[in-house]
Formats: C-alpha cells, sequence, structure tokens
C-alpha cells in the first residue's frame, strides 16, 4: 500500500484533471482575470463551474418524473463563516436547458415557457443565510427572477461541506440544495394540470476559496 | 394431429410464462424513459448525469399483478453537462464503451402494493458483468394519454449499486465512493 502512494497520487491527480478539466483549463486563467472584475476580490469566491449544476424535477401526469438540467451555473459567493454571514448570486443560462430530448429543450426555450429568447438568463440572489451548529450553511433565503418575474425563493441544505481541492489546491465549500417553485407563479402554465406545477430544484453548487 | 400441435403450443406458451398472465405488451417510451446516477464529489456536493439513449420493452399485467422488463442503455451517450467529464465516464477507467456499448436491465419480477408497481427486482448487465439489482417505485401510475389515446403505466423507481460489483473499480482506492445511486424515470405505451 506505502510502495503504491506516489502512484496513486499520480492516478489522483489525472484524475482530478479528469474530472475537472473545465475548471483546471479555467483556473489560471480565472485567477487575476475574475479577481479583476469582482467588486470586492479579496472576499469572493467563484462557482466551480465543474460542479455547479441545477436539476429540476417535474411530475407527468402523476406517473413519472421529468428532470433536466441547466448549467453550468456561473456565479459569486461571498461567505463570512465567523459573523455567518453570506450572499450569492447566481446566474443561470436559461437557453442551455438540457432534458435529453433536443425536441422538448427547443420547446422549453420558446415565449411561453423560460422564453429564453427575451430573458436568455434567471437569476437567484441571496442574502439571508443559515448555518448550523457546526458552521455549516443550512439554507439560503433569496429571490429567484425567471421571465423577468421575481419570487421569493428558500434553499435549503441536503449537505454542505469545505475542504481542500488538490487540484486548486484552495479551499472549496459546497453542497447540495433543494427548494420548490410553483412555475405558475412565473407564467407557465403550458400542460397544467397533467405535467405538475410543482417543480423541485436540486442545486449542487461548489465554490473555489478566492 | 394438428390438436396435438396446438396443445403442445400452448403448453409451452403456458411455459414459458409460468403461472403469471401474459398480460400485454408495453413499448418503452423513450422521452419519459430516464436513468439518471447520482455520485458524491469529495463528500460535499452530487455529481449528476444520464443516459439519453435506450430502448426497451415491457408485458405488463395489472390485474395478474406480473411484469417483465427489458431495458438496453446506449453507455456512449452518458451526459453530466461537462464533456471532459464524460470522455473519461466513457473511457477504459468506467464505462469502457468501445467495448460494452451497451448496459442491459432484465426483470421478470414485478412487486405489487395493491395495485401499483413496488418493486421491481432484475438482473443488471454492465461491462459485461451481471449482477442482481432491485428497483424500489417511488410514483407508479397508469393514464390515459390524450394525445396517445393509448394506457401509459410508469413510475420512478430507485436503487444503489455498488459500482465494483461490475468491475468498475477505478479511483476507489483513492476514496472515490463505490456508492452510485440510480434514479430512473420509465413510461411505456400499450401496444
Amino acid at each position: 500500500m506505502r510502495a503504491d502512494r506516489p502512484a496513486f497520487r499520480f492516478a489522483a491527480a489525472i484524475t482530478l484533471a479528469a474530472l475537472t478539466p473545465g475548471a483546471a483549463a479555467q483556473a489560471p486563467a480565472s485567477t487575476p482575470a475574475a479577481t479583476a472584475a469582482s467588486a470586492s476580490p479579496a472576499d469572493t469566491w467563484r462557482l466551480d463551474p465543474t460542479h455547479s449544476f441545477v436539476h429540476f424535477e417535474v411530475l407527468h401526469f402523476g406517473a413519472s418524473t421529468l428532470r433536466g438540467r441547466f448549467g453550468p451555473l456561473q456565479g459569486e459567493l461571498t461567505l463570512d463563516r465567523a459573523a455567518r454571514r453570506g450572499r450569492v448570486q447566481v446566474v443561470v443560462p436559461t437557453a442551455a436547458v438540457s432534458t435529453g430530448l433536443p425536441v422538448l429543450d427547443a420547446r422549453l426555450r420558446e415565449p411561453d415557457m423560460l422564453a429564453a429568447e427575451a430573458h436568455p438568463q434567471a437569476f437567484f440572489i441571496a442574502e439571508r443565510f443559515e448555518f448550523d451548529a457546526q458552521g455549516s450553511v443550512s439554507s439560503v433565503r433569496g429571490e429567484f427572477t425567471l421571465r423577468g418575474s421575481s419570487q421569493p425563493l428558500t434553499l435549503k441544505a441536503q449537505r454542505f461541506r469545505c475542504y481542500t481541492s488538490p487540484l486548486f489546491r484552495r479551499e472549496v465549500c459546497g453542497g447540495d440544495f433543494e427548494g420548490e417553485l410553483l412555475r405558475s407563479s412565473f407564467g407557465i402554465t403550458h400542460s397544467l394540470p397533467f405535467v405538475a406545477d410543482k417543480v423541485r430544484l436540486l442545486v449542487q453548487v461548489e465554490a473555489i476559496a478566492p | 394431429m394438428k390438436i396435438r400441435t396446438a396443445l403442445a403450443a400452448a403448453a409451452l406458451a403456458a411455459t414459458a410464462f409460468g403461472a403469471q398472465a401474459q398480460g400485454a405488451t408495453y413499448a418503452l417510451d423513450p422521452t419519459h424513459t430516464f436513468v439518471t446516477f447520482e455520485i458524491s464529489h469529495f463528500g460535499t456536493s452530487t455529481n449528476r448525469g444520464r443516459f439519453d439513449k435506450k430502448a426497451g420493452s415491457a408485458q405488463f399485467d395489472r390485474a395478474g399483478k406480473a411484469g417483465k422488463l427489458e431495458v438496453t442503455i446506449d453507455t456512449t451517450s452518458i451526459n453530466t453537462g461537462v464533456a471532459p467529464f464524460d470522455k473519461h465516464l466513457q473511457s477504459k477507467d468506467f464505462f469502457n464503451v468501445a467495448e460494452h456499448p451497451t448496459a442491459k436491465f432484465v426483470s421478470e419480477k414485478f412487486s405489487f402494493s395493491g395495485d401499483k408497481v413496488s418493486e421491481v427486482a432484475g438482473q443488471l448487465t454492465l461491462l459485461g458483468k451481471t449482477a442482481p439489482v432491485t428497483l424500489k417505485a417511488t410514483n407508479f401510475n397508469c393514464y390515459e394519454n390524450p394525445m396517445l389515446k393509448r394506457e401509459v403505466c410508469g413510475g420512478d423507481f430507485e436503487t444503489t449499486i455498488q459500482r465494483s460489483n461490475f468491475g468498475m473499480d477505478w479511483g476507489l482506492k483513492m476514496g472515490f465512493p463505490d456508492n452510485v445511486r440510480l434514479v430512473v424515470q420509465v413510461e411505456a405505451i400499450k401496444q
């Protein structure tokens, strides 16, 4: 086992590179560029585009769950764990919706659904972070804007953890969050009630320390 | 002679389907059938991916509480939203799609809770290795599809497999997880 360690370490580096090559490619370039663009570079974390996606789930004819994906998410996070404060700003490119069915994706981009042409981005901006006793983020409350309509949205953490990424050599904090919205409250009423109004959001997010 | 042949055929048919009623044939609806997998990333967040191409059929007898199912997944159609990750998953380290372009799930055992399917037990073949897998239903319903004007039955199923059971053990020693959760949407149209 011990004799194998360098080999494992080498393999681990390859794995990480393979699992997160987009981020690997972006990491060196984005350090000066992204920081310069940020309002407060000293404490701005940026989302890791290879581990930041939102999946949605909606029930179809009370039988099975339709799933789709948006992402990679773009965004920034400020996190002050000592003061138990945070702010996150996430941009969701709506045209990038991906269900595995190109015909459905095209339908979802139309004006009565995501209206991707008129509203190419959806936003989630949240400033109300709750932390548990261990200092982990337990929920994030903010405003979600879709098709130009804004509604409050709370995302609850299913898990949250910070670790040192061997690839970025920086701290990474992230987790899985879930939330629910009624699509009708954003004006998306097509196929109601056969396709449910309630949409479950499953958010994978990891952010890289400044 | 003819009668004897007919009887023999009937006997064969009865043997083939055992004590179960044959039920009707259903074609898998590929637009409402997806396998999504979930695997933990550094114990922090969940990586998800799905397979976009698949085909299959089912025999289903709701009254007789019996069913059979066969689904073939095109492993080359893996889709995580991160192209280099897809490429790595297609490589020999994981799905080895060059040698094993398909995975297959075959079941002849449907369990019911009332008139809804509650479990589907079968055999999953992945990387040429076959192991038992039981899918648990979290939703199930049959409905008359207004566009197809046919009965459609379907549901949501889930299970957790150990990828090492199929010889997919890349990265395990480095701490990458063995457990992979499968979340399955399936709908099938009565023929």
